[in-house]
């Protein structure tokens, strides 16, 4: 989840940017959660790099979907339902195609010790590259550069044609990102012994919807916050609470967004000068 | 053959129900106000297992918490409509939606055997449906007649003017969700009425199908309106006889997926044509 607020940040186009990464890294995660783990698997390694190879193919598409609906007024209600239902919808077909396999997940040894280091060393790493890859953003200002080329036309008038290529680099990067951060997630849960996608799904898509309203390091308290409220409330309840708790949780998150900020922010009025 | 005939009958009455009862005030907040409130469903299914329940002491007490949650959830709603931006109101129907199957799920488990209790069953399917039709054209002619749509276009469209010079921002606010609340007792009601038992994956994607009803009706007058849910729960019932349930489930994703992009595609060539 850190790598992929990570790379949401690399991609800080306020909407377009989280929902296409937040679509694609459910394919990236659930072609990774098929990796094959031991000789039982149906699945070979090309099934693996098939799905990959699809999820990467998806990504250039969705992102000049998702900047063309951005500019429309209201636009970005419309992202936030295409994105989840597409995701969703990803993350269905992919269970849909391995469901006839036989894979056995379930190889870790489980015990308390090996949890425990395996899961501080994958937090390291994930607040580490999260850490890094804010810092050195920062320092080249190479989210602002892509938040001035998609906004402003002029930019691509402006500069040389090369210029066009940022925000696909910046893509790439995140890309990048995502890939370690999904292959950290399965490294967990095949330590745990557990493959259970749901769990990890929803509170980074909310994580990638609160980012357009907050800075990356209150993104990064946010979703920290976020994820150990919805652990310690299913500690209290049933694991299949989980679900609630997290629909509360993002209710909750909104209704501090009303009180604290509500219609006072500005308008971006985007579209509107884009119109004849 | 007359008993096959009844059975899908109630099974095409079972989807249509919701959609027909919910659609005159969801077509408002997807056309008008350009927010997807996915979390329609709350008070019918509230409505619904209510009426399912025998009421006795301890179902007393769990529907006075059904309804307490309900009308906060109301509150919650009005105040993120009237004071929220249209990304806050659809990820805050979205939480509702992604909370809904769990809590409908638990509150049946805590019931346990007790929760199958139908109503009328298969045999007056077709006097429900009608009933819900006509709930529907009624419901979508008073909105129209206080324009209700027009005044929620208005206060989207520039809310700070909207405030100043016409009406305040919570009235309207909370004309829509009485109203929301009215289609969902009233179609709760009637889904009991016609289910032969409630399980908690009847409501599982009920609201995206009710969504997807209500944005292909968005530009309907009133008299029209019912046309939409009826079309669109045929081709439910087509898929749900013919395709396994994992595939179902991906289909209704993607088409919500689509439809959104196909209706922006549309907004868009008419602004431009407009200008």
């Amino acid at each position: 989840m850190l790598g992929i607020m990570a790379a949401c940040w690399v991609l800080m186009d306020r909407s377009s940017g989280v929902v296409l990464l937040e679509s694609v890294a459910i394919a990236a995660i659930v072609s990774l959660a098929v990796t094959p783990s031991n000789n039982t698997v149906a699945l070979g390694l090309s099934g693996y790099a098939f799905l990959l190879i699809i999820s990467f193919a998806i990504a250039p598409i969705l992102h000049l979907s998702y900047r063309k609906m951005r500019r429309l007024p209201h636009g970005e209600s419309a992202l936030i339902v295409v994105s989840f239902a597409l995701a969703n919808a990803f993350a269905l077909f992919f269970s849909y195609l391995v469901s006839d396999s036989t894979i056995a997940v379930a190889h870790g040894d489980g015990s308390p010790s090996a949890k425990f280091q395996v899961s501080s060393a994958i937090l390291a790493t994930g607040l580490g590259v999260a850490g890094l890859g804010t810092w050195m953003l920062s320092r080249t200002s190479l989210a602002a550069t892509i938040e001035f080329a998609r906004d402003d036309q002029a930019f691509l008038q402006s500069f040389s044609p090369k210029a066009r290529f940022v925000p696909l680099i910046a893509t790439a990067a995140a890309l990048v990102l995502l890939v370690g951060a999904t292959s950290g997630f399965v490294a967990v849960q095949e330590r745990f012994g557990v493959l259970n996608f749901g769990r990890f799904f929803f509170p980074a898509f909310a994580i990638a919807l609160a980012f357009p309203y907050l800075s990356p390091l209150r993104s990064v308290v946010l979703g920290l916050s976020y994820v150990a409220v919805v652990r310690g409330a299913s500690a209290l309840g049933t694991e299949s609470l989980e679900r609630a708790y997290q629909g509360v949780a993002i209710i909750l998150v909104v209704i501090v967004q009303v009180l604290f900020s509500g219609v006072r922010r500005a308008p971006r009025n985007v579209g509107l000068a884009e119109a004849p | 053959m007359i008993e096959l005939s009844l059975r899908a009958l109630a099974a095409y009455s079972l989807l249509a129900i919701p959609s027909l009862c919910l659609i005159p005030s969801a077509r408002v907040i997807v056309g008008n106000a350009r927010r997807y409130d996915l979390g329609i469903l709350w008070p019918l299914v509230a409505s619904a297992l209510l009426c399912a329940f025998p009421f006795d002491s301890r179902a007393r007490l769990g529907a006075l918490v059904a309804v307490g949650v309900v009308m906060a959830l109301a509150m919650i709603r009005t105040l993120v409509l009237a004071r929220g931006t249209t990304v806050q109101y659809t990820m805050m129907a979205l939480g509702a939606f992604w909370a809904l199957p769990t809590v409908v799920d638990q509150s049946l488990k805590a019931r346990g055997a007790e929760s199958g209790v139908n109503g009328f069953g298969a045999q007056h399917s077709l006097v429900l449906l009608s009933a819900a039709i006509m709930f529907c054209l009624a419901m979508a002619f008073l909105i129209e007649r206080r324009h209700l749509d027009l005044r929620l276009q208005a206060m989207t469209d520039s809310p700070d003017t909207f405030a100043i010079l016409l009406e305040s921002r919570t009235r309207v606010a909370l004309e829509y969700e009485m109203t929301t609340l009215i289609c969902g007792f009233v179609g709760g009601g009637l889904v009991w009425l016609v289910a032969n038992n409630i399980e908690a994956t009847q409501f599982r994607f009920e609201a995206i199908w009710v969504l997807i009803s209500a944005s292909l009706a968005a530009r309907f007058r009133w008299y029209a309106v019912p046309l939409a849910p009826l079309m669109i729960s045929i081709v439910r019932l087509a898929l749900k006889q013919s395709l396994p349930a994992s595939l179902t489930e991906i289909i209704t994703y993607a088409t919500l997926a689509i439809l959104v992009f196909c209706l922006l595609g549309f907004k868009q060539r008419t602004m431009v044509a407009r200008g």
